[in-house]
Order: structure tokens, then sequence, then C-alpha cells
């Protein structure tokens, strides 16, 4: 790995990290136990974009470890993990297919329904997919929606200033 | 934008539309709300928040009158002093309460 990638890198986990912390401080508007922005998915989603696939694993994964470790319990990194990992996967099939947005859109829905499925088999109830599924994909379209917006821009600006960089 | 392109983003539209639609349907209502009706720390009654009732509670010469309609129940009138269980706010939350004090008189819906 050249170093010039190694910065980036690093440069996009404490964004991701940062993101992450920054989004706890601001109050969710929707009454749904466990919903939240993912602004942090900016970072993957512009990774995934611009940055090739290995580096892009290697980015999340050190971002839910450390925002893990900083912020949250074994529970909550157990979640994150799991609806980052579902999230991606989904987000790595549809790249090639569909606009950005979409993408996007999928990967915030994906990343709810990884973390219900964990929440099912913790609790070892399936009757959570019926109680929360339908707020959960709700509010993630929403969310992915916001952060696909948000990544266009990002992607857009970051062309002018990385431009020579890498 | 191709013609194939299209139609992956139209399909994918129309499964997020189909799983938002059954997902809803699937969602499990607030069926099985109960209403416990309490006087002086004793559970006298439990009605059920899904049938529309309206019924006095006469205990002596205090009366109050409940309804329970659309999944919420009020106490429409009382003729205790205060008026607070009058007033208050239909509720249809569990745990939420409607107190008439000076009856001893309350509604608590439960699971």
């Amino acid at each position: 790995m050249k170093t010039k990638d190694l910065v980036l890198d690093g440069l996009l986990v404490a964004v991701g990290v940062a993101l992450g912390f920054l989004e706890s401080l601001i109050p969710f508007p929707l009454p749904v136990p466990g919903a939240k922005y993912g602004f942090a998915n900016l970072v993957t989603v512009y990774s995934l974009y611009e940055l090739p696939l290995i580096q892009t694993v290697l980015i999340l994964m050190a971002r839910i470890l450390i925002s893990g470790f900083l912020f949250g319990s074994l529970s909550s990194l157990l979640y994150s993990l799991s609806g980052a990992v579902l999230s991606l996967l989904i987000m790595i099939l549809l790249k090639r297919q569909v606009p950005l947005l979409l993408v996007s859109i999928f990967g915030g829905i994906f990343h709810n329904v990884g973390q219900l499925i964990t929440a099912c088999l913790v609790t070892g109830t399936w009757g959570l997919f019926y109680t929360y599924g339908f707020f959960l994909v709700l509010v993630g379209s929403l969310t992915g929606l916001t952060v696909g917006i948000l990544s266009k821009l990002f992607l857009r600006a970051s062309e002018r200033i990385f431009h020579g960089l890498r | 934008m191709s013609r194939s392109r299209f139609l992956k983003i139209f399909i994918l539209l129309l499964i997020l539309g189909s799983a938002l639609i059954l997902l809803f349907l699937l969602r499990p209502t607030d069926k099985g709300k109960k209403v416990n009706v309490i006087k002086d720390n004793t559970v006298i009654e439990t009605l059920d928040l899904n049938e529309p009732l309206q019924k006095d509670y006469t205990f002596g010469s205090d009366v109050n009158t409940v309804v329970i309609k659309d999944g919420t129940v009020e106490v429409l009138s009382a003729n205790c002093h205060n008026q607070i269980c009058v007033n208050s706010e239909p509720i249809s939350e569990v745990g939420e309460t409607i107190a008439c004090l000076p009856h001893g008189f309350l509604l608590e819906v439960v699971e």
C-alpha cells in the first residue's frame, strides 16, 4: 500500500469516526428505536466509488472498530458490524447496475435490515421483523437518500480537492 | 440512460415499494390493549380498548362517565369538583393514565 493511500485511508477513517460521533449529538426526529442518520456511511459510499474495494473494506472495518470501542458497547459493535457488512455487500452488488442515489438508498435500508436480523437472532424473536420492519425500511431509505445526496456533493467536491493528489 | 439500466432502476424501486407496502400490512396493530378501571387502588374492571363503549361508574354520589372510541379512552364527564379527569386528553399508549383524585378513580392503559 502506498503512503498516499495510507494517508487517505486514515483521513477517511477519521472523518467517519467524527461523523459517527457528530450524529450522536443531533437528536433523531423520528421515534424509531435505534434509528440513526448514518452520516458515516458517506465515507463508505465515497470510498466505494473512488477507491479499490479492499481499501473500502479496510476503512469500513477500522471505522466501526474504532467507533465501537470509543463510544459503544460490545452489543452495539455487533449491530453496527452486521449492518455495515450487509449494507456494503448490497452496495457492491448494485454499484455497477444503478445510479449512486439508489445504491445509497439500498445501502441504508440493508444497514437496518442487517441490524434487525441481528436483533432477531440475539433476542430469538422473529416477530421483531414485523414490528420494526416497516419503520426501519422507511427510515433506511430516507437516511440513505440523504447520504446519497451528500455523497454526490462530496464526490464532486473531492474531484477538485484531490485533483493531482492521487 | 440505457434501456436495461432504466429497467434495473424500475425493478429495484418496484421491490422497494412492494416491500414497504407488505411490511406496512404485516405491521402488528395495537390489538389487545386494555384499560384498567381502578377505584381506590383496586382494579374493578378491565375494558377492551378496541371496543367502543360508554359507561357510567357510580360510587355513592361520585359519577365518572368513561368513553372508549377509536382505540382511546377518556373521561367524558364527572361530577368531581376540579374536572381534571374530564380535561385530560384521551389516552391510548400503554402506561398512560387519567386520574380523578377527588373520586379515587383511575384509568390505566395496559397490554
